[in-house]
Order: structure tokens, then sequence, then C-alpha cells
């Protein structure tokens, strides 16, 4: 399953241990040249010296169709080709969503802004990437899209998160057959429970909210969801979400376009 | 290889999908248990595996019959001492309904104007024989803590063609079942997942499409490539020939490590087919 000669753009991939991250690495392992994408500010540097292989970054905001027309062409004029583009930009849902509410109604607070900003984060970065890359994938491609199992049903607390991640879901189907006949494939992973910047996030909150948890690690408390929610067991690695987009964008799928698969070890279920 | 020293049972892998889930997984390093009712074609498809330095053997049963199913798990497990995977891909029965108690008012509604036989073959066919097989292969599964089912389903799971309705909700049960089962052997680490095929150039269909070519004027000199393009092409996205060896590789993912955290779900492996 070699990508030797291939170029795999990945966006928001600048935190080290982030799920962009883990793809990289499953793509460089397969002889990838993997470029990795952030905003201004993100640790990539360090992400990029932690993965072996034929790694390199650029700052590029994922949300803007100009920025990634302008990153596309930058990609072109220095590797020649895009073969496979990884909507992996996203912020997680828990602090931004609880700012400034405009009033208390049944835990479903959010103002404007906040909305706005999950949707632009989470959302717009899928459309705005993708339209910018289709231009320059002249010789096919792959297009995996990063949803998360909170797209697939109730997303409490998260409504916007849940409302962007679904609007993801449908927006690989949408690119799906509307890039077909470019040959380009578009598919969609929705990842279960990760122990990422989201998580890290969610479990402060969690602690804040909760005195009785004050002197449990936040760690130990990501965990215990996970032993609750997840049939399976256990957490997902970054590597798990990685091994489905090197197959996504591989040759043994070439028949698989607008295809969703949770790596959530049957959480949704 | 991802499936180096895996036992495999394929149901119905004598042919068709069948046969290229056989290959794809044997390409990968897994011994192979053919469970078919076809022994000469299963013999074939034996030879190839061996061909590839694994072992494999084929075994005749029915996969809607209790007592064979029981019988043929047993011979298995005394071949190959253990079982790893297992494919449910014995199915079909779609094509043809016949209609001996004809109902004046009920004509040209397909789905009410079928045999009670047809409904209760189509069903046994491509749900209950995966019960049945999941059944027997499971305490050997549950010993190991470990192992991958794989059934599979079709694009009809979530697509309404009234000629073939008994066929369509039989493989909307497949999905349910696959659902379950998933959430049922988690905790025992078992994995099970569903491959969705959409219009795949299997051998039978190959010959249908040159007989085709043959006995109709319209199709007269076309390849059976051609016409199958012709047929399906329309409904995917890419006029591209689906072959069994595409429903093998998605078959071999959701059977490896790679896959360790990925279940109850459904894979369509269509060419976008069932958006269309």
């Amino acid at each position: 399953m070699s990508f030797e000669g291939k170029v795999v753009v990945i966006t928001g991939a600048g935190m080290p241990n982030g799920i962009g991250a883990g793809i990289a690495r499953c793509f460089a392992s397969e002889k990838a040249r993997v470029i990795i994408t952030d905003l201004e500010g993100a640790p990539i540097d360090e992400t990029i010296a932690s993965i072996e292989g034929d790694v390199s970054s650029l700052i590029a905001d994922a949300s803007s169709q100009k920025a990634m027309f302008e990153a596309t062409g930058q990609i072109i004029d220095q590797h020649g080709r895009i073969d496979v583009l990884v909507n992996n930009a996203g912020i997680g849902g828990p602090r931004p969503e609880r700012e400034a509410p405009v009033e208390e109604i049944l835990g479903s607070a959010m103002s404007d802004p906040v909305w706005d900003a999950q949707l632009v984060s989470n959302l717009r970065t899928t459309f705005a990437s993708s339209s910018a890359v289709v231009q320059k994938m002249e010789d096919g491609g792959s297009i995996v899209n990063i949803a998360s199992v909170a797209a697939l049903g109730p997303a409490t607390g998260l409504p916007a998160y849940g409302a962007a991640k679904a609007a993801v879901v449908h927006l690989t189907k949408t690119h799906a057959i509307q890039f077909a006949p470019r040959r380009i494939r578009v598919n969609c992973i929705c990842p279960g429970l990760l122990y990422t910047r989201a998580w890290e996030m969610m479990t402060a909150q969690t602690k804040m909210n909760n005195p009785d948890l004050a002197d449990v690690p936040q760690r130990k408390i990501f965990e215990d969801i996970v032993a609750q929610s997840t049939p399976l067991g256990g957490e997902q690695t970054p590597e798990d979400i990685g091994n489905l987009a090197v197959f996504y964008a591989s040759d043994k799928a070439r028949m698989i376009t607008g295809a969703v698969v949770a790596v959530g070890g049957g959480m949704e279920l | 290889m991802k499936l180096e020293g895996k036992v495999a049972i394929v149901t119905g892998g004598g042919q068709g999908i069948g046969a290229g889930i056989v290959r794809c997984l044997a390409e990968e390093g897994a011994d192979i248990a053919i469970v078919d009712l076809r022994e000469e074609t299963a013999g074939e498809i034996v030879k190839e595996v061996e061909a590839l330095g694994r072992k494999a053997i084929a075994v005749h049963a029915d996969a809607t019959d209790s007592g064979q199913v029981t019988e043929a798990v047993r011979k298995v497990v005394d071949a190959f001492g253990k079982i790893d995977i297992l494919v449910n891909n014995v199915g079909g029965g779609g094509a043809r309904i016949k209609r001996t108690i004809p109902k004046e008012e009920l004509t040209g509604l397909r789905c009410v104007d079928s045999e009670e036989e047809a409904w209760d073959k189509i069903m046994d066919l491509n749900a209950k024989s995966q019960f049945l097989m999941c059944r027997a292969v499971v305490p050997h599964l549950l010993k190991q803590k470990d192992g991958k089912i794989v059934n599979i389903g079709s694009r009809l799971a979530r697509q309404v063609d009234i000629s073939l309705s008994i066929y369509c909700t039989a493989k909307a049960a497949v999905i349910q079942y696959t659902n379950h089962l998933a959430l049922e052997l988690a905790p025992h680490g078992i994995n099970v997942n569903c491959v969705c095929p959409g219009d795949v150039m299997t051998p039978n269909i190959e010959a249908a499409f040159a007989r085709v070519a043959e006995t109709n004027p319209d199709s007269k000199g076309k390849t059976p490539e051609e016409l199958f393009l012709q047929v399906a092409g329309p409904r995917m996205a890419f006029n591209r020939i689906q072959t069994p060896e595409d429903m093998g590789r998605a078959t071999v993912f959701l059977a490896s490590e790679d896959a360790r955290t990925i279940t109850g779900q459904a894979l369509y492996v269509d060419g976008g087919q069932t958006f269309l």
C-alpha cells in the first residue's frame, strides 16, 4: 500500500498529540510526502520533528478559501501535485460553546458568535479546503473528512459541534457525487474518544464544574468516560484514525466513495 | 501481510464475490476454509489459495441448515484448531421470484404478489444463514477473546428496488444483525462489521452479459465489460468495473488489526451507487 510519489495534505495537524499528527505518521510510514497545515502559533515544528519520514509544514487557515487557494498554489509549485486531502482541522466543543450565554435555556446557552465560530472551525474548514484543493487534483484523488461520533446522534452539551460534524457527514456525500467525474473520492471518518487537546479542555472544565472531582486527575476522568461509553473497551489512538484514512486513500478503496465509518469501538450503537 | 497466522471461514467462498474475498484474505496471509454447496468450484479456489502458500479446505454445507452448519464448523476446527475470522458471504436470490399464485387484484404489486416460499427462501439465504454461522462460530471466538466477523450486506440494504423487495428487506436485516452482534460481542473483544457491495462483475454476471451479447440484437458485438458499464455505469459515480476483489480488500481491512476499534459499521463499496 505504498504512497511513494504521492502528496498528502492534512489540515490542522499541528498538535503533536492530535489526530492529524497520527494520520500524518500513518501516511509517512507508507512513504507519502506529507504536508501538514495549521494556524499561526500551533506547535507545528515540534509536530514535524516528532514524525519520521517526508513531512513538511505550511501555515494556512483551513477555514479560508483564499488562504487555502494560496496554500494549494504553494504546494503545487513546490511538490507538483496533490493526491490526498485530509480535512482534519477543527476545534473541540467544550469551552467556547459555554462562553457568553445570552440566557441559560435548558443548558443550550450559546452566544451567536460562539455558534458561528464552531461552524466555521468544524464545517467551513472542510468546504473551504476541499474547494481549493480539488481544483488542483488533476490526476484523480482522495479526500478524507474527519467528523466525529458526535455527528451520528445527539451531542448533548455540544449542539454546535454536533451540528457542524453532522454537516461534515452530509457534505461528504454531496462532494462524493460532485467530484466523482474528476475521479476524486470523498469519504468520512467519525472518530470516537481520543485524549487530545479537546478532551484536555473538556476534562479541565468538568473539574471546574464539579468540586467533588478536584483531586481526580484529568486523565482519570477521561478514562472513566471511555470505560462507560465504549463497548469494545479502550480509547482510540490517532493511528486508529490514520489507518482508516490510509485505507480510504489507497487504491484498495478505489470503489469506495461517500462512505461514513465510525472508529469509536461501537460507542454510537 | 496483515492476516498472517489467521484462520478465516468464508461462506459461499467458492464463487463470485466470495471467491474474491477468499483471494484477498489469502494474499494477506490467512488460511482459508470455504463453506460452500458447490464442491467443484470450491475445489478450484482451494487450489488457488494453496498456490499462494496458504492452507485451504472446502467444506460442503448448506449455510441455511443448522445441522450442516454445526458439522461444517466442527470440521474447520478439526482441520485448523481455531477460527479467527468469519465472513458471512452466502446470499442472493434477489433476481427471480416465482409467482405461481396469481391474484388478480395484486397484479403489478410486487411487494405483496410473491409466494410465501420465496420470502422464506430469501430470508433464510441472506439473513438466517448469518445467524446460524455466527451461532456455531462465536463460541470459538469467545475462547480466544478475539475475532472478526464480516457480514456481507448489499447497497440494497438502504436503497429501494420494488422488484427486489424481499431481498432488500433481508439485506437490511443483515445491517441490524451486525449492529446487535457488534454491541453484544464488543466486551469479548470481537469486532462485527458489514461490507455492502454495489453491482459487481462476477464470473456469473460476465457469462450472463456474454449470453445477452449473443442473443440480443441491440447488444450484438458488445463485450461483457461494455454491457456492465451500460447497465451499472449510470448507477455509479465512477465508470468502472467493480470486482469481487474490491469487496475482498474492504473485508481484509475490517478483518485486520488496522480496524481494531471499528465495530458495528456498514462499509458501502459501491462506487457511490447508493447516492444516485
